[in-house]
């Protein structure tokens, strides 16, 4: 695999990582990092489910008119929800119970359907399922770093097992939606941290690709009102001064 | 109609018939593994309500309500297990399934959830576990709990629904069974 594949694999985990640094699929995240369990069943959907519809999407993008490219995907990404949510009811159905109505949900995640219309529409199957995968992982590892701060903090357990020496010292709020919120912004806080002294990623770097609002915003990026208005002012500036 | 507007109808017809032959072939082999899981646990669920029960006879009674889709009678007398089956206006996945045990008086004895697929949890075995030790007059007046209000009057419901086809049935002392 050349460095051009990899680096599409590893766009979705690190640097456009789609809940910790484009902030997408908050709900799912929120809900389900309580426990790392749910969070590894959430991910390991969410995976399939982003690999499946784009190869899909990838594969009839020359089919596919404009018009009705929207429906299109909504009902493909929700076939492949569906399948997985049969699956898992048949062969893992106490998974299937913990996540409850959140598998169903995985329809409207942003992400699914923003990598969709932001790649899969534009791009090979092959680089398609690449995206998907990295996207995926990035997803899976998010949720279940997030799940392992609040089950092993908040509860005393990880996976289900239980910490010993952890008991006595377990913060049970972090299992609550307040903790949920609060290990999410610490988390964000962290990455910024640490992709900022990388000097890797910065805001500006950013493409339009994993916004689902793109295609109304109509900018390249999201500092180009920014810099217009900064240019705009530095010239009246030095109209003035002339 | 144009070709121009045909296209998109035809095209999106198609993914709509494929996704949905896909399906069908998917449910056709996991529908069967379902629906086994879910006797086998309705079956378990039987038991652990009413742990005293020897063996289970299944009961045919005539106008049970919606919600209740099948009776069991302990044959060693302790009482009998119901398994029900109800929704709130808000369920959006599968139905909550309920398992209750009654002893002859007309009380709930045991009482679990088989299946429970809304968002919000009301503690699935806690608050269920507050029916137990109460007769019909009880249930009917029992507390709600706050966020999941249709959920836990749904719950309500299912069980005034059990106690009231065991009464209507005259399966219950006092009755004339």
């Amino acid at each position: 695999m050349n460095c051009k594949k990899l680096g599409i694999i590893l766009k979705g985990i690190i640097t456009e990582n789609p809940v910790l640094i484009l902030v997408l699929g908050t709900c799912p995240t929120l809900a389900q990092t309580g426990s790392v369990i749910s969070a590894l069943g959430m991910g390991i959907a969410a995976t399939l489910v982003l690999i499946c519809s784009n190869a899909a999407i990838s594969a009839l993008r020359k089919i596919i008119p404009d018009t009705v490219r929207i429906p299109c995907y909504i009902v493909v990404i929700a076939g492949f929800v569906s399948v997985v949510q049969m699956l898992m009811h048949a062969y893992l159905p106490d998974l299937y119970d913990m996540m409850g109505v959140y598998l169903a949900l995985i329809v409207v995640n942003c992400i699914i359907l923003g990598r969709a219309e932001m790649f899969a529409r534009k791009n090979p199957v092959f680089d398609s399922v690449l995206d998907g995968l990295g996207m995926g992982l990035g997803f899976l590892v998010a949720l279940l770093l997030m799940a392992t701060v609040r089950e092993v903090l908040g509860n005393g357990s990880f996976a289900g097992m239980e910490i010993p020496f952890m008991q006595s010292v377990r913060i049970p709020i972090l299992t609550q939606a307040p903790g949920g919120f609060l290990v999410f912004g610490i988390l964000i806080a962290v990455m910024n941290k640490i992709t900022e002294k990388q000097g890797g990623v910065k805001r500006k770097s950013f493409t339009c690709e994993g916004c689902p609002q793109a295609a109304l915003c109509g900018k390249t990026s999201c500092t180009e009102t920014t810099e217009v208005t900064a240019n705009a002012g530095e010239e009246r500036k030095d109209g003035e001064n002339a | 109609m144009t070709k121009k507007n045909l296209m998109p109808t035809v095209v999106l017809g198609i993914i709509c018939i494929a996704v949905a032959a896909v399906l069908a072939l998917v449910n056709g082999f996991t529908a069967p593994i379902i629906e086994t899981a879910t006797v086998a646990r309705q079956q378990a669920s039987l038991k652990e309500v009413l742990p005293a029960a020897t063996e289970f006879e299944k009961l045919e009674l005539d106008s049970l309500p919606e919600t209740v889709f099948e009776v069991y009678r302990d044959k060693g007398g302790s009482g009998y297990a119901l398994l029900l089956s109800t929704s709130s206006q808000y369920t959006s996945g599968d139905n909550m399934g309920i398992t209750v045990a009654v002893n002859p008086d007309g009380e709930i004895t045991g009482i679990k959830l088989t299946t429970y697929t809304e968002s919000k949890d009301f503690g699935k075995a806690a608050y269920p576990a507050s029916y137990i030790g109460e007769n019909a007059e009880e249930v009917a007046v029992h507390h709600t709990t706050a966020g999941v209000t249709y959920s836990s009057k749904a719950l309500r419901g299912a069980l005034s629904d059990a106690l009231k086809a065991l009464a209507d049935n005259n399966l219950l002392n006092g009755g004339n069974n």
